[in-house]
């Protein structure tokens, strides 16, 4: 009960104790990401080992590389030693920054800090990420932005697959075939991502799937299979689709990585780094390069953190299913009271998008997106993709109030009833949850915020005196009333773009989940997304929104 | 080594939070007070060590925590008491095996076709996306008739109610709910019954105007409904 602070303690003592080792060579291939991050089983052995190298990183970080200036440490040590308290005799240097690091760490935990939160990995074992070009934790903010390692002419990209364990072969998946789609999904929904209480587990729609891995230009071999060769099933998955991303002044071709899922009985076979290795083989027979991808959990190193905000629709079920809580000053009837959402929606002018609205919705979009330090570029068959490819078949009701079949986005737009132009748009995507054990209410239907834009963020002066966060409580308060017909239990939404000044008014309530964003091969700053960073404002670093 | 024999409900509560889901979600506080509480019914009533130093920041507030247990209770049955409301309060009621902790997979057989995910230690997030529901509430130790209500603490309830018979079922808390509102709302249909038998006031309407039988019916708990339908 008492495990991490016992852990913690012995690794303090370890650093003190111990003295300097390498991290051993047999482990360096060893990382801490398995998919959907199963612990990995090791042996006593190997946790020595671990532990060890563990201390000898710490003690590095306590000599420079870590972030506690100097002079706090130096302060720190003059008042111990000026006050005589107990144990001042053991004040060194060393010690104190140790203590402080703590410090600091006690404050994630509590979820003060920013990165990591909730789902913070030990740092100690990422042996894999310490191979791959991508920042290293501890490293500071560069001094220009750009790539970590040189891009490579096709002929010098190694050709062939890399190997798989015995017993596994590779396999394309064809995202048309509707086998393989309902392969890839059934795999995802028994294996993918779950909360830390394995309570809520995602469930991508196979619709979702052909929409996510089908954008204008995609690669069919950037849809990778783990296969077992005796009976052919899928165990292993991974994918990535072409993006082009703005990153502050630097436009690049990136590759969005996303759906690395091992099967659960297959953690201990350390599938995720080749995984890993193989896309990125993928993407650079294609002459990409950089990456784009997002993770609850802390790797080397996020260029972002966001959190999650929940907006409650049906609270009688997400209190049910302990997605959400009453507070002890509320009942549940009161709560439903509380966060009735309006029977329609409020700016006069809002409409489905419509094909003719395609151009129109680009343009503002790319205005729009110049807001924030990290956006995609979107050509208008990539707007026409993103927001009208997912509406589903049929009529509206076909699937279900609000709905027609197989709908993965929603997507409205504002026509100004005078100019007939329009002036805002937003749309939400379905990710339900398997509700895991729970027979009543066996799946949680999620909307999550995607993109949006609107017009008055563009005219001078409206975020100063207020105007562009009215209009965005109306805009995404009206996302809300559309989502309510859906029949929606829950809207969620991240601290990006525009969403931190509207949340607490739109009756968002905290999440307990993180989500990190990550480039791969390429340096920039840290960007703001929960917190504010150099002077720009929570979330306007990241206009990037995951699926 | 203390000579105090710990009771099977002692030790069923302990082994239950040692793998307790419930317990990642409490405050470092509640953690501290397990320990010290823990430490002084198995090990001793004082600390068996000198209180480390201040760079050993959790070994030193481990070590207050024990001395603390000291410092509070008479004897470790008091202990012991406090140790299971604590573990109620968490999820554990008498009875509860501890739950299963999460198989080795390496040894495990691979059945390709069963299709049932394996139960337990996959939880966190790789990439992708992460799964997020709302920050739960900190927990909060109530011992009053409200806070037994809320936290569907029958035992505890049974025990307030015999130690001070006169205790006011009726008492509205601080935010104007009487202890049967908050137990109809969140669905703790014993603390229902028991408070019903004990002759609470079963029409009072809460702050909002909600009569009991509204409450259950808006959380939908159908059985209290009926309770309180069967009973009036």
């Amino acid at each position: 009960m008492v495990s991490s602070s016992q852990k913690q303690k012995a690794k303090a003592e370890e650093v003190i104790d111990s003295t300097l080792e390498e991290p051993s060579e047999s482990e360096s291939d060893r990382d801490d990401l398995d998919s959907a991050g199963a612990p990995i089983p090791s042996t006593s052995q190997k946790k020595k080992k671990k532990k060890k190298s563990k201390a000898a990183r710490a003690l590095n970080a306590l000599r420079g590389n870590s972030d506690i200036p100097q002079e706090l440490v130096d302060h720190v040590l003059e008042k111990v030693r000026a006050e005589g308290a107990v144990g001042s005799d053991e004040a060194t240097q060393e010690n104190v920054r140790q203590a402080l690091e703590e410090l600091k760490i006690m404050d994630v935990v509590k979820g003060k800090a920013g990165i990591g939160g909730l789902n913070k990995k030990d740092i100690g074992e990422h042996k894999f990420w310490a191979t791959q070009p991508v920042p290293q934790l501890g490293e500071g903010p560069p001094i220009d932005d750009g790539y970590i390692e040189p891009s490579k002419p096709r002929e010098e990209v190694r050709q062939e697959p890399y190997p798989l364990p015995k017993d596994f072969e590779w396999s394309t998946l064809d995202i048309n075939d509707p086998n393989q789609n309902k392969e890839v999904y059934d795999l995802l929904s028994l294996n993918y991502v779950e909360d830390d209480a394995a309570a809520f587990r995602f469930q991508y729609s196979s619709e979702f799937l052909a929409w996510a891995l089908k954008p204008p230009g995609y690669h069919k071999e950037w849809h990778i299979g783990v296969r077992v060769s005796s009976n052919k099933k899928l165990v292993a998955f991974i994918s990535g689709v072409p993006l082009t991303l703005r990153v502050r002044g630097k436009i690049i071709p990136v590759s969005e990585i996303n759906y690395l899922c091992v099967h659960k009985k297959l953690r201990s076979k350390r599938l995720a780094p080749v995984l890993i290795k193989e896309v990125t083989r993928q993407c650079h027979l294609k002459g990409v390069f950089q990456a784009i991808y997002t993770a609850g959990v802390v790797i080397p190193t996020p260029v972002s953190v966001c959190r999650y905000y929940h907006r409650s629709l049906n609270i009688p079920k997400l209190v049910d299913t302990k997605f959400s809580y009453v507070p002890r000053n509320m009942t549940l009837a009161r709560m439903v009271r509380v966060n009735k959402v309006p029977t329609s929606t409020s700016i006069p002018g809002i409409r489905e998008i419509e094909e003719k609205d395609v151009v129109a919705v680009s343009d503002l979009f790319s205005r729009y997106m110049k807001r924030f330090d990290m956006a995609p570029l979107f050509s208008v068959d990539e707007i026409r993709h993103q927001f009208m490819s997912g509406k589903g078949r049929g009529s509206v009701g076909d699937g279900g109030p609000g709905r027609r079949e197989g709908q993965v986005t929603w997507t409205y737009v504002v026509e100004d009833p005078q100019t007939n132009k329009i002036v805002d748009f937003f749309s939400f995507y379905s990710l339900p949850s398997t509700v895991i054990g729970n027979v009543k209410y066996p799946v949680l239907e999620a909307a999550y915020l995607f993109y949006y834009a609107s017009e008055t963020a563009i005219q001078p002066g409206t975020e100063e005196d207020g105007t562009l966060k009215k209009r965005l409580l109306s805009l995404i308060g009206d996302a809300l009333v559309i989502a309510n017909d859906a029949k929606f239990d829950v809207f969620n939404a991240l601290t990006l773009m525009d969403n931190v000044p509207i949340l607490s008014d739109l009756k968002f309530g905290v999440g307990d989940g993180f989500l990190n964003f990550y480039l791969y091969n390429w340096r920039t700053a840290p960007l703001a997304g929960l917190n504010p960073e150099g002077g720009v404002a929570a979330g306007k670093g990241v206009g990037v929104v995951m699926l | 080594m203390t000579s105090y024999v710990q009771t099977s409900s002692f030790q069923n509560a302990a082994s239950y939070l040692s793998s307790a889901s419930s317990l990642s979600k409490v405050s470092s506080v509640v953690k501290l007070e397990l320990y010290g509480l823990f430490k002084y019914i198995t090990v001793a009533r004082i600390p068996t060590t000198s209180r480390p130093s201040i760079f050993d920041m959790t070994g030193r507030a481990k070590w207050d925590a024990w001395s603390a247990a000291d410092k509070k209770y008479e004897k470790e049955q008091d202990a012991e008491i406090r140790y299971l409301e604590i573990a109620r309060s968490l999820g554990w009621t008498e009875g509860t095996a501890p739950t299963a902790k999460p198989q080795t997979q390496e040894e495990e057989e691979i059945d390709w076709d069963d299709g049932v995910p394996a139960k337990s230690g996959t939880g966190g997030g790789g990439m992708g996306l992460s799964v997020s529901s709302m920050a739960p509430p900190k927990t909060e130790i109530d011992k009053s008739i409200h806070g037994l209500a809320v936290s569907n603490d029958v035992p505890g309830l049974t025990t307030l109610l015999e130690l001070s018979p006169d205790t006011d079922l009726n008492a509205l808390d601080e935010f104007g709910y009487a202890p049967l509102h908050l137990a109809c709302d969140r669905g703790n249909i014993e603390i229902v019954r028991l408070l019903l038998s004990k002759g609470a006031n079963r029409t009072v309407k809460d702050p909002d105007g909600f009569t009991l039988q509204e409450l259950a019916q808006e959380a939908g708990h159908k059985e209290i409904e009926s309770i309180l339908a069967s009973s009036s």
